[in-house]
């Protein structure tokens, strides 16, 4: 975590507005002196963003929620030695892939030097209901993008929705990846080209 | 908004401003864009299929979870929050990193008392300990049936035990040993410093417990100073091998409890320093290294053209130390001079000085460091 704060290159672009960052960097230092409240209100912020992402890794949601409660619980416990607010989106992403990632090699689901698998949930999966509104409310290029996105490499995969769904910068993407930056770089632009064809 | 002119859709799906938009649909983003179509109408390609490119990303990664769901977890998170803080309020000592605090809230009132009890015991210690300091030494000994040499006297005073073994004990110091010894081991106990020349007997390890340090030997000499009241306990080994340990029923408070087996080998003028308050065990070279008296009879050290290599060798020989040093760099160079009267250390500086090299004492070894003489 220290190590982490420390290197400042690391920018994660969080919001546009000044009021917002305004807004957080208050309830931030709350939570720093040790505010319960506020502590609750910055893991409401980012359950949503990381629970989804952690359901990419794995299909258990309550391994997920599990992974979760024990990466807030490490940021309280270390609130006092914390610093700037850019950074906390950045490291919680980074550490609940590498809780998740432990959790899966600790059940012998993979072995030591495989990587985890970033896989969305299989589309048949969801509700009727669900695929009915999508069907009113999307045109055909949408249904069709989304099942070439399925056809990606796994990496590629990841990368896209790191960059479009977290809004995380490349240096972000390739840390939490911990792959180079000119790879996240390389990837994303191939990624775009290849899914703009499509449209 | 003119930032917008050039755009191409990938420029498009990768804008914060333009992503917030595409997801989450606001009001007043939407009238934004919508201007922007109108102003720059030769975007709209580009800008629809962004959106199209998009929305397929966020609809195929989206995620259910209820809000009954995610509030159930946070609810759950600020209850954890909440016991942590209470209890280190109540005056838990540390922040527990990894435990979980469950565990705590329902122990926690055995755990309170037990630390009440704990400082009772140790404040009733402290009490005792003032009156009468028990020493490292008293410990060890009491209860045994031993006999014990005082040194009163300001002249160092010998006596020999019942195995040959012979002591010479300072002035101030103690001894402890039985009359005859008996069982596997031959052991005794030493407050004060004291060499000792122990006789061979490999079938009957010697050890000498002197406060945090005990020393293995099988038959050899060395001298160890071990006085309460300093920071350092030191072993140096004059002749042979001797291994020594932590003592593990020596502990400081705060101290780990001391392991055996982090034992550390010593041979011929080396010396090992126990630091008391970082328990640190250091190994190092004595302070004067002597001629090994095993080592060939009447070393010589006068050098005509000696390579240097052979130099280092020679010194190896004589006192019995490593002197790590690159043979390969170092065997060309010569080296005349004559060193009879120098100690170790001298002998090593004058040796430098004419190679143009350095060296230095590192984990009880002599390292030389030099980029080599070949013009």
């Amino acid at each position: 975590m220290q190590q982490f704060l420390s290197l400042s290159f690391l920018k994660v672009i969080m919001s546009n507005s000044t009021e917002a960052k305004l807004t957080d960097s208050i309830l931030w230092n709350a939570f720093r002196a040790g505010d319960e409240i506020a502590f609750g209100q910055i893991a409401e912020q980012y359950y949503r963003n990381l629970f989804s992402y952690g359901l990419k890794f794995s299909k258990d949601r309550e391994l997920v929620k599990d992974c979760i409660q024990d990466l807030f619980m490490d940021l309280w416990y270390k609130r006092e030695t914390l610093g700037d607010t850019e950074f906390v989106k950045f490291y919680l992403f980074k550490s609940l892939r590498r809780k998740i990632h432990k959790e899966i090699l600790k059940n012998h689901w993979i072995s030591e030097e495989d990587d985890l698998v970033f896989e969305a949930e299989n589309i048949e999966t969801r509700s009727v209901e669900q695929q009915i509104i999508e069907l009113e409310t999307n045109e055909f290029q949408i249904q069709q993008l989304k099942l070439h996105l399925d056809t990606l490499p796994k990496r590629q995969q990841e990368i896209i929705y790191l960059r479009f769904y977290e809004n995380l910068d490349n240096e972000a993407i390739a840390n939490v990846m911990s792959i180079s930056r000119q790879a996240v770089a390389n990837l994303l632009y191939r990624t775009i080209r290849e899914l703009k064809d499509r449209l | 908004m003119n930032q917008y002119q050039h755009y191409c859709l990938e420029d498009f799906v990768l804008d914060a401003k333009f992503q917030s938009w595409v997801r989450y649909q606001q009001a007043n983003e939407e009238d934004f864009w919508q201007s922007v179509i109108h102003n720059y109408p030769n975007l709209t390609e580009d800008i629809n299929g962004a959106k199209t490119f998009l929305r397929s990303v966020y609809k195929r990664y989206e995620t259910q979870l209820s809000d009954n769901e995610l509030q159930f977890e946070i609810r759950k998170l600020v209850e954890k929050a909440r016991q942590d803080k209470n209890l280190t309020l109540k005056g838990k000592p540390a922040v527990p990193e990894t435990s979980h605090p469950y565990f705590l809230r329902t122990k926690s009132i055995v755990w309170m008392s037990r630390a009440a009890v704990a400082m009772f015991i140790l404040g009733l210690g402290l009490w005792f300990w003032k009156i009468r300091p028990q020493s490292a030494y008293d410990k060890m000994t009491g209860g045994l049936s031993l006999t014990e040499k005082y040194n009163d006297t300001s002249e160092k005073q010998s006596l020999t035990l019942s195995d040959g073994t012979l002591i010479v004990l300072e002035p101030g110091s103690r001894i402890s040993y039985p009359q005859t010894f008996s069982g596997d081991r031959r052991e005794v106990y030493l407050s004060g410093i004291a060499f000792f020349k122990v006789s061979k007997d490999a079938k009957h390890p010697f050890f000498v417990y002197a406060s945090e340090l005990v020393t293995k030997v099988l038959g050899t000499s060395f001298i160890i100073k071990a006085i309460e009241k300093e920071k350092e306990s030191t072993v140096e080994v004059k002749e042979g091998k001797v291994s020594v340990f932590r003592n593990p029923e020596v502990r400081n408070p705060g101290n780990l409890p001391g392991k055996v087996s982090g034992g550390l080998v010593l041979t011929a003028n080396q010396k090992i320093v126990f630091e008391k308050e970082s328990t640190q065990m250091t190994k190092t070279l004595s302070d004067s290294p002597e001629i090994v008296s095993s080592s060939k009879l009447n070393p010589t050290f006068e050098y005509k053209n000696t390579p240097v290599s052979e130099v280092f060798y020679s010194l190896e020989n004589a006192y019995q130390v490593d002197i790590i040093f690159d043979e390969e760099l170092l065997k060309d160079c010569p080296l005349t001079a004559s060193l009879d009267n120098q100690t170790l250390y001298e002998k090593l500086s004058i040796i430098c000085e004419a190679i143009g090299a350095q060296y230095e004492l590192l984990d009880g070894q002599i390292v030389v460091q030099s980029k080599g003489c070949k013009n």
